[in-house]
Formats: structure tokens, C-alpha cells, sequence
């Protein structure tokens, strides 16, 4: 195995790219579906049961997981100002977390699943992705400890606590003491599964994300971080709160009254956390957005940020059971979905691979204009599903409340479902970019790319 | 309320871990010399590299964009807002 510098997170970007490429034809496939749901005439491995959890797993784990898992490597040992305790190490989990995903998908196109959400890979699976995070977590937890810099930096407090708590309720979520079903029963497995699914994207890809961002932002503004006291608050807070929300995905079954009360509370409580980061970062890049939006990465973090702004108002709005009433169930929560998982943590995991890729490689990336096209069409195709699914998820959830039959809304929403098949084309070619220019980046000779931003000015840090 | 018992042993458990974790931290002075770990993120040499910045027309056709959007959704948000509780009440 060829142990090189960093040589870990590049291959994490490098599978973050293949996978983005599945996980968007995985998506096109099932939105197709929907709009023409005989087209795949019955092919057992193509039907929407079967690729739509490959698509949300492989956009959580091999997608958005991957590069932030990556670039959390990466950003662990620069700011603990320590080499990476061992990137052998970080290489075997590399491949056992890919194979182990690459088993999950597998498995479920033949159909073999857990069936409960985002935690429907089967136990071998299971076991791999928990190694994985062991390792992973030992690697960094081992360079915090040969750490040069005394005082850990909030990135790395994200990183580590993600890490912990991913691993707690990955083991949990997937009941693997229970191999055969990966459930336990009735409704506590549902509050069990909720825990774990509100989980996997609030304790892993949340923390890691804010992590990247906590490590991108001062280095593009080149300023520092306007309060690293603030950034400390945020981070406790959220891990104290976010723990034990889930339930407010399932506030319309007969869970405990307690439980639901606790979720709503929590979900407002969670506005807390949420502005600590996004006041501290705004506070720091302002006056110095010009540098934001000439640096692709800077770039892609900026409009993550915005996203994890509507994110975090669109969720406390949703938790509200008079809301709840016209949105659960519907093709609101789907946008809600895409706007989290890609929108926020997918564009900041985009904005890390494409600021630190360069760093590592040691020359610039093959292409920047291919770069800021794919920007350009994720930010469009972004916009354009949040508007397409939350209308079309407003006109089924008032149908529901009007007590419309199911066969008389479907015709309403045909019209919305044609627009989101037709917007994820933006993000098949987005993602197709994105492995050629990454791969390009990675195995290439560099582009010797005319002047692409002529107009631009050099600037000293003065200005 | 035993029934749920076992979300509560999770619930338990993530909080004992953060405030394990906490106590390490104060004890081991994390929270001191904030003012200095504030400039962790940028690298020793990085503040004397040169810069460029975006030219005013990418500045502003960037910014528009990052606003519409943002106002787009909120205007989303708001209208589902307002149609729940008019539901409730009507
Ligand atoms: C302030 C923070 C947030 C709050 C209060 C919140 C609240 C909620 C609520 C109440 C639901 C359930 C809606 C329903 O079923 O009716 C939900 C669903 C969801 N949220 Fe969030 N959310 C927040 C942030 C995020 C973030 C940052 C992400 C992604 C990284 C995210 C990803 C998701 C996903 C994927 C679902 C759909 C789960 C499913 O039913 O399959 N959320 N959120
Ligand atoms: C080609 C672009 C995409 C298309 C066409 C697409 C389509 C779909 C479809 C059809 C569903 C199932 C909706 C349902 O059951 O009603 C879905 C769910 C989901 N997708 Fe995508 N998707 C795309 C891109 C993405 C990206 C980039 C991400 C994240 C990085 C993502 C994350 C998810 C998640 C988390 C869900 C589960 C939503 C929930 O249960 O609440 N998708 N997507």
C-alpha cells in the first residue's frame, strides 16, 4: 500500500466523487420512476423500493461522508499543527469504508435490507462502516494526543465529538447486537430508529460539516476567526441538544407525550447552536466577501452556509405540529432532505474537497472554470428542487387536510415530479464534472489554464 | 415509561460523554487563550501570500444570486406558515 502525505483524505475525495456520479443516477432513476412508473417494466433491481435507499445512502455515506471525512483528516492534523498519526492506518479505513458501502448497495439492489431508514444496509455492512469509524476515530483521536498546539481548535472538538457520537448511534440505530432484522420492536424501535436517523445527519454530517467550515472561512477571508469563545458555546450546545430530538420526526404516532414535548422544545432550543456558528463565521468574513467569491472553495462553503441558514428556519417551522399537519409526509420533508443533506453539508463537503484537493496535490486544480460550472449548476438545480418539492409538497399536504383521495392528488403533483426529474439532470452533470475535474486534478498534468479572471486584482492583506 | 427505557439509557449516555468530555477540556485548559486560538485556522505563512478578489460584477451577480435564494425559500417558509395556521383555524 503506497503511504504518501495526506495521500488518506485525497482518496476519500476521490471516492466522494465516484459516488456523488451513483447517487445522482441512483436519484434520476427514481425520480423517472415516479414520473413514469412503468418505464423500468418490472426489472427487480431497478425498482423505486430498492434504489431509493441505495440513493439516500450513498449520497449520506458516499457522497457528503466521504468528503468530510476526508477533509476532517485533513484539517485534524493542520490544525493540531501534527502530521496524521498514520495514514496506513487512515488507508485501511479508507478501503473497508468503501468496500463496506459499496456491500450495503449491493445488497439492497438484490434485496436484501433492514428496512428502516438510512440504516437499511445489512449487518456485514454494518460492521464494516463501525470499523471504519473506529479506525478513523483512533487515527485522529492518536494525532489530538501527539498534538503540537495545546489548545484544540473547534474544528477538531467537531471532529472528534462527531466521530463519538456517529459511532454510538450507528451501533444503536442498527440494533447490530441483532443481526438477523438490525430492529428491535414496536414502537420504541421506532423512536430508536428516529434517534438514529435525526442522528446520522445531525451528529455526522452536521459537525463535520461546521468543522470544514470552521476551517475554511478564516482561511479564505484571511482573517481570523472572529470568536473562537462563541464557536466553544455553539458546539456544547449542540451536543447537548441535538441528542435527543429525533422524536420529532414521528410527532404524529403514539409515542409519549414527553417525548414529543422534549423534541419541539429541543428542535426551537436548536436555533441556539445554528446562529452561534453562523453569526461567528459571518462576522468573520465580512468586508471580505470579494476573496469568497473568487475562491471555489470559499465559494462552495458560502453558499452551504446560506443553505444551512433556510435549513435551520425551515426545521423549527416544521417541528410545529400545526405545521406538521400540512407538511409531514409529504414532498416538503423531501426538500427539507435535499436542502440539509446536500445543501448545506454536501455543498460545504464540495467547498473542502475543492480548497484543500489543491493543498495536497500541490498544484492547482485541472480545472477551476469546470469547477465553478459544476457550482453553478448545483446552486441552480439546489434552488430549483427546494421550490419545485415544497410546492408540490404544499399541494399534497392540503389535499390530505381536504381529505382529497390519493389518485386525485397524484395527477396534481404529475407536473412536480416531471420538474424535479428534469432539474437532477442539472445534478447528473454537475457530479459527472466533478469526478473528471477531480480526477484530472488528482492523476493529470496540471492545465496550464489561460488567466481565467482577468478583471481580477491582486490584493495585499492591507486592503 | 419503562417501555422507553432504552432511549433514555441513549439520551444518558451521549450526555455523560459530552460532560466527560467537558470536564477534560476545563481541566486541561481548552477554554484558556481563546484570543490566541482564534488564528488556528490560518496556517503560519499563510497572511503574507498574496490575494485576488472577484471583480464587481461577479461580486454582485454572486451576491443576487445567494439573496434571491434566500429570499425565494423564506417567502416559501412564510406562505407554509401562514396556510398552517389558517388551516387551524378555518
Ligand atoms: C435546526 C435544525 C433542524 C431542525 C429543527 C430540523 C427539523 C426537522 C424535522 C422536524 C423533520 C421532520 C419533518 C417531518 O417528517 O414532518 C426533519 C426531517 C429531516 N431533516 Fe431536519 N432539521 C434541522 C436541520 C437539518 C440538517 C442540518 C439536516 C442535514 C444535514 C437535516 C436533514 C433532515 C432530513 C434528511 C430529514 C428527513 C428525514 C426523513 O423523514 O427521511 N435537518 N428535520
Ligand atoms: C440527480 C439529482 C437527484 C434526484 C433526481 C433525487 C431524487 C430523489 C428521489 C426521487 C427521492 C425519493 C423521494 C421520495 O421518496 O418521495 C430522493 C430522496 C432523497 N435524496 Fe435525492 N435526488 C437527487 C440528489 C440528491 C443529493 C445530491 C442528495 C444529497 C447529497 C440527496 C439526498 C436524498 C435524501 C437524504 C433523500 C431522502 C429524503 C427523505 O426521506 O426525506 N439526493 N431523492
Amino acid at each position: 500500500m503506497k503511504v504518501e502525505e495526506n495521500g488518506t483524505a485525497k482518496l476519500f475525495f476521490l471516492s466522494s466523487a465516484f459516488w456523488f456520479v451513483l447517487g445522482t443516477l441512483e436519484g434520476i432513476a427514481d425520480a423517472t420512476d415516479m414520473v413514469v412508473p412503468d418505464l423500468f417494466g418490472g426489472i427487480s433491481w431497478l425498482v423505486f423500493s430498492r434504489i431509493r435507499p441505495m440513493h439516500t445512502t450513498t449520497m449520506i455515506f458516499g457522497f457528503v461522508g466521504s468528503a468530510l471525512l476526508g477533509a476532517s483528516i485533513y484539517i485534524i492534523a493542520a490544525v493540531l499543527r501534527t502530521p496524521l498519526w498514520s495514514e496506513r492506518l487512515g488507508k485501511v479505513s479508507l478501503w473497508i469504508w468503501n468496500i463496506s458501502i459499496a456491500v450495503g448497495l449491493i445488497a439492497l439492489d438484490l434485496g436484501y435490507s433492514q428496512g428502516r431508514e438510512y440504516a437499511e444496509w445489512i449487518w456485514p455492512a454494518d460492521i464494516g462502516i463501525l470499523l471504519a469509524f473506529a479506525l478513523i476515530f483512533y487515527n485522529c483521536f492518536q494525532t489530538a494526543v501527539k498534538r503540537n498546539e495545546k489548545i484544540m481548535y473547534v474544528s477538531s472538538w467537531y471532529i472528534l465529538a462527531g466521530l463519538v457520537f456517529t459511532w454510538i448511534i450507528y451501533f444503536f440505530g442498527n440494533a447490530v447486537w441483532n443481526p438477523e432484522k438490525g430492529a428491535i420492536y414496536g414502537l420504541p424501535d421506532g423512536i430508536l430508529a428516529w434517534f438514529y436517523g435525526h442522528g446520522i445527519v445531525g451528529l455526522f454530517l452536521t459537525p463535520l460539516a461546521v468543522a470544514v467550515a470552521y476551517y475554511i472561512v478564516p482561511r479564505v477571508a484571511r482573517s481570523p476567526l472572529y470568536s473562537h469563545k462563541l464557536s466553544l458555546v455553539g458546539f456544547w450546545s449542540i451536543l447537548i441538544i441535538y441528542t435527543h430530538i429525533g422524536s420529532h420526526h414521528i410527532l404524529q404516532t403514539p409515542i409519549p407525550t414527553y417525548l414529543k414535548v422534549i423534541a419541539i422544545s429541543g428542535s426551537i432550543a436548536m436555533i441556539i447552536p445554528v446562529m452561534t456558528v453562523l453569526v461567528n463565521l459571518w462576522l468573520t468574513m465580512r468586508g471580505r466577501l470579494g476573496l469568497f467569491h473568487q475562491d471555489i472553495g470559499g465559494k462552495f462553503v458560502m453558499a452551504g452556509l446560506v443553505w444551512y441558514i433556510i435549513t435551520c428556519i425551515q426545521g423549527p417551522i416544521q417541528a410545529l405540529p400545526v405545521v406538521q399537519r400540512m407538511t409531514h409526509l409529504n414532498n416538503w420533508v423531501i426538500a427539507h432532505s435535499h436542502l440539509g443533506v446536500f445543501g448545506f453539508s454536501g455543498t460545504i463537503a464540495l467547498g473542502g474537497l475543492y480548497y484543500i484537493l489543491p493543498r495536497i496535490t500541490g498544484r492547482p486544480l485541472y480545472s477551476t472554470r469546470l469547477a465553478d460550472v459544476q457550482y453553478w449548476l448545483l446552486l441552480l438545480g439546489m434552488a430549483g428542487f427546494f421550490g419545485v418539492l415544497t410546492a408540490g409538497g404544499l399541494v399534497q399536504g392540503n389535499s390530505w387536510l381536504n381529505g382529497e383521495t390519493v389518485y386525485r392528488t397524484l395527477p396534481m403533483i404529475h407536473v412536480y415530479f416531471v420538474l424535479r426529474a428534469s432539474i437532477g439532470v442539472l445534478f447528473v452533470g454537475a457530479a459527472f464534472i466533478g469526478l473528471y475535474n477531480i480526477i484530472r486534478s488528482i492523476v493529470g498534468e496540471p492545465a496550464t489554464e489561460s488567466q481565467e479572471f482577468e478583471t481580477e486584482q491582486a490584493i495585499g492583506l492591507t486592503q | 415509561m419503562i417501555y422507553y427505557a432504552g432511549w433514555l439509557y441513549l439520551v444518558g449516555i451521549s450526555l455523560i460523554v459530552s460532560i466527560l468530555a467537558f470536564i477534560w477540556g476545563a481541566r486541561t485548559g481548552q477554554f484558556s487563550d481563546q484570543d490566541r486560538a482564534r488564528f488556528f485556522a490560518l496556517g503560519p505563512d499563510l497572511l503574507s501570500q498574496p490575494v485576488k478578489i472577484a471583480s464587481r460584477r461577479k461580486q454582485r451577480l454572486h451576491n443576487g444570486a445567494l439573496l434571491g435564494i434566500i429570499m425565494l425559500c423564506l417567502s416559501i417558509l412564510a406562505t407554509a406558515l401562514v396556510l398552517g395556521i389558517l388551516r387551524r383555524a378555518g
